[in-house]
């Protein structure tokens, strides 16, 4: 079994997947990034790719077109987070709630319109985003075919990792989104328009967790099933915490995910005698076991999840 | 022409006015301090014209024109500047972004090395030294003071207004304050300041205004008052000159501390090997900048923590290792220097935590079934005596929460202050609270040593240990690093010992 492991082949094909599987979570923990580095935690990220999952897969359906659909997942995802902005922002209610409400709603939701639309038949398939080789760059031994031999998304990605990377540490725009979520009062006093920044991070956090559920049917499976995210949306809040809030250190994160949910597929599929259930835990054990290794090393934001009033102190 | 005006500002939060036809200049080139006690609405007034709150009624000129702010960005950009009396500054950023934050100058990219240059440039003009790249987290209070107006400062705002500047700053850091301020103001900057201690208004300001109750008492120039006539419009009443401590204190040792030590998480020891003695009728005053150990110490005593080791004896008997109830039982009153977090239960009504300390006793219970009668009537009777005004409809049930600090401050002391007190430990009995309830407490205190009690009273405030203590014990780092008697303690000296320096240099 390790000969079958260490072949240049498998690992390709392993690593592969581990990008693959490790997209949506890293659209995820981006839009988390915006979120929390603002104050504003979201909880219901796992709710937000939801809508973005179904939205993503009704509108490819209907229209036939991929692009249609990502707009539409896109909406989905906006939208999940506008209510979950409206009730911490607006309402300065507590976050966690809110974000836990979100979860359970849009599962419901999205079930339902689903059965609506499939009035019953299982089985609708939509074609999937076509994988487009970077010239150069795909031809890289073992990294290239598993980074740069994939769809457009995961290369608007990584476009979106370094312009991320850039904002918060070059730009004064940046630093004053950073402020927020450490010490709103501090931002406010500097003439930092708190409130309207956190909305514009949610409407980040809105869009990009659209494209991670929109990712998973568009790229991934190519089908809407009910609960689809299944868990992918705390897996991403994960990453972030373990990436120390930076999306580098995200990406890792995200990838270490990705990497564990590959090696889990691929044990299975070289029949490893482990029960199937037992190597289904893998990615979530590895969130625990980052989450311990996280202690101590404190990089949240001061003020996240801490309603802001002007006004107050 | 001024370089601000306001005239006739009114504000008012659920039909109580804050600010009542507040009128109020300052000139170039001038210091006018802002006092008043707490809820006078000094932090109103200049919230207004920061653009924190919208006046009801009123206009506020800049340079002769009328503005109308919606938020402190507007302030800003029309060059009135704040340091609040909390901070606001990021603490995990550096002091560079800390001071370039959302400047308007900036580029949608920044300039680090610019900024950084110029920030250097400014600090050095004024002697603030600060390290730009160092985290706000890693200063002191006085350098995060210095950031704080530097920030100001590179904003090029012509208006500076500081609220409460000095409460956190030794006399040495507070000396330098002033010589940055009047240099401050020989440039021609306006400066407003708010503060409450007389002493430091009369050296520093050029005019003086006096709000009571919202509104205006007085206008004043300083070099034609005296600190008595301003605590006269302050309070309306004439301020208790000097407090009775003329009966000499016994040599009997009521509590004594020998090699106390207390192990923090870290390598340091918050408290480090302390050995102090307080007698009987004797106030020992620990005085030291914030963070030294006191509050821990005063933990210590109080049985909240227990000390990692040394022995602490009360009248002879062993106490080291008796938690904060057996504490209490042989006779510590202990008053917290943080009363919402450590003294109080802010949702629960008056009476109730007027018998925190005693409802497992009679009259309050017997067989675990509490008698609210018995506990409706102590808190009566404790509201009449120490004149807390419980500002509510219920009285005695009114929430805590909902009542003024100055109040808080007197329930924790009728609660504490009993016939069974042998010690009182007060940290920071006066924090935060205006001349009129200061007074009372530390009435409260002197009568205690006068009964022949020991009060260990730890504080920040110098002028208050000088004014209360028999003896003084300075701590830094965790240590006692000098006890001086009141008659030889002056303030340059403490000052000194509280910056670390050690009483052989000090020369005492």
């Amino acid at each position: 079994m390790m000969q079958q492991i260490l072949t240049l082949s498998f690992m390709t094909a392993f690593l592969s997947a581990a990008v693959r599987l490790a997209m949506p979570l890293m659209y995820g923990g981006l839009g988390e990034i915006y979120a929390e580095k603002s104050g504003i935690l979201n909880i219901g990220m796992e709710g937000v790719m939801l809508c973005g999952a179904f939205f993503s897969f009704a509108g490819a359906w209907y229209s036939g077109s991929l692009a249609v659909g990502l707009v539409c997942g896109i909406a989905g995802g906006i939208a999940v987070a506008l209510i979950h902005g409206l009730l911490s922002i607006y309402l300065a209610k507590d976050q966690s709630v809110s974000g836990l409400a979100l979860n359970m709603l849009t599962l419901g939701l999205t079930s339902f319109l689903f059965k609506l639309m499939s009035a019953g038949q299982g089985y609708q398939q939509i074609q999937t985003l076509p994988s487009v080789a970077l010239p150069g760059l795909s031809a890289l031994p073992l990294i290239g075919e598993a980074f740069f031999n994939k769809d457009i998304l995961t290369y608007l990605l990584y476009v979106l990792l370094i312009l991320t990377h850039i904002f918060y540490k070059k730009t004064n725009l940046g630093l004053s989104f950073a402020a927020i979520g450490e010490n709103p009062e501090a931002a406010a006093s500097a003439g930092v328009p708190v409130h309207r920044f956190q909305w514009i991070a949610m409407l980040l956090n809105g869009i990009l967790g659209g494209i991670a559920g929109a990712y998973l049917v568009l790229v991934q499976l190519g089908v809407f099933t009910e609960d689809m995210v299944s868990g992918r949306g705390y897996i991403a809040l994960a990453t972030v915490i373990f990436g120390r809030y930076t999306p580098f250190g995200m990406f890792g994160a995200a990838l270490v995910f990705g990497a564990a949910n590959a090696l889990q597929i691929r044990l299975q599929t070289i029949g490893v005698s482990i029960s199937p259930y037992l190597l289904g835990l893998l990615p979530y054990l590895i969130t625990i076991f980052a989450m311990l290794g996280a202690v101590g090393k404190n990089a949240k934001p001061e003020s996240l999840s801490k309603p802001y009033i002007k006004g107050s102190r | 022409m001024a370089l601000l005006e306001m005239r006739d500002i009114c504000k008012s939060f659920s039909g109580v006015y804050a600010n009542d036809h507040i009128s109020l200049t300052v000139e170039k080139g001038e210091i006018h301090a802002l006092l008043g006690e707490n809820g006078a609405g000094k932090t109103t007034l200049v919230n207004i014209l920061y653009g924190i709150y919208t006046a009801d009624e009123g206009q506020v000129l800049w340079k002769g024109s009328p503005v109308d702010f919606h938020s402190p960005a507007d302030a800003i950009a029309s060059g009135i500047g704040m340091v609040q009396q909390h901070f606001s500054l990021v603490r995990r950023m550096s002091v560079l972004d800390n001071v370039i934050m959302n400047l308007q100058g900036n580029s949608f990219f920044l300039d680090r090395k610019a900024s950084s240059r110029r920030l250097m440039e400014l600090a050095d003009k004024y002697g603030m030294h600060v390290d730009p790249q160092a985290m706000v987290c890693d200063l002191s209070v006085g350098e995060q003071q210095r950031v704080e107006i530097l920030k100001a400062l590179y904003r090029d705002v012509e208006l500076l207004i500081l609220d409460e500047p000095t409460g956190v700053l030794t006399p040495q850091e507070t000396e330098h304050f002033f010589r940055i301020l009047r240099t401050l103001k020989a440039e021609g900057y306006g400066i407003l300041i708010i503060t409450h201690r007389m002493s430091e208004i009369m050296e520093i300001s050029d005019r003086v205004s006096i709000l009571r109750d919202g509104r205006k008492a007085a206008e004043l120039t300083t070099a034609d008052t005296d600190p008595a006539e301003l605590a006269r419009y302050m309070i309306g009443r004439n301020l208790k000159e000097a407090y009775d401590l003329d009966q000499v204190s016994s040599q009997d040792a009521l509590l004594t501390l020998e090699n106390v030590c207390l192990q923090g998480g870290g390598r340091v020891r918050p408290v480090n090997d302390v050995s102090l003695t307080v007698h009987k009728g004797e106030i020992l005053g620990i005085a030291g900048v914030e963070g030294n150990g006191q509050k821990e110490l005063a933990e210590i005593v109080a049985g909240v923590k227990r000390c990692s080791s040394g022995r602490i004896t009360l009248d002879g008997k062993d106490i080291t290792d008796l938690n904060a109830r057996r504490s209490y039982e042989a006779g510590i009153s202990y008053i917290s220097d943080d009363r919402l977090r450590d003294s109080l239960v802010t949702d629960m009504d008056v009476q109730e935590n007027l018998i925190l300390k005693e409802f497992r006793n009679e009259p309050f219970s017997t067989h675990r079934r509490m008698h609210f009668k018995a506990i409706t009537k102590n808190a009566e009777e404790k509201v009449e005596t120490y004149k807390i005004k419980t500002s509510g409809k219920g009285s005695v049930k009114t929430p805590v929460r909902l009542m003024s600090g100055g109040n808080q401050q007197k329930l924790i002391i009728a609660r504490e202050l009993t016939d069974s007190t042998v010690l009182v430990v007060a940290s920071q009995p006066t924090r935060g609270l205006d001349i009129g309830a200061t007074e009372f407490v530390r009435e409260c205190l002197v009568s205690q040593r006068n009964a022949g009690k020991g009060v260990l009273l730890i504080s920040a405030d110098l002028e208050e240990i000088l004014e209360l203590s028999d003896r003084i014990a300075v701590v830094f780092g965790g240590r006692i690093v000098g006890i001086l008697d009141r008659k030889d303690a002056t303030e340059q000296q403490i000052g000194l010992l509280m910056g670390g320096i050690r009483q052989k240099e000090v020369g005492a």
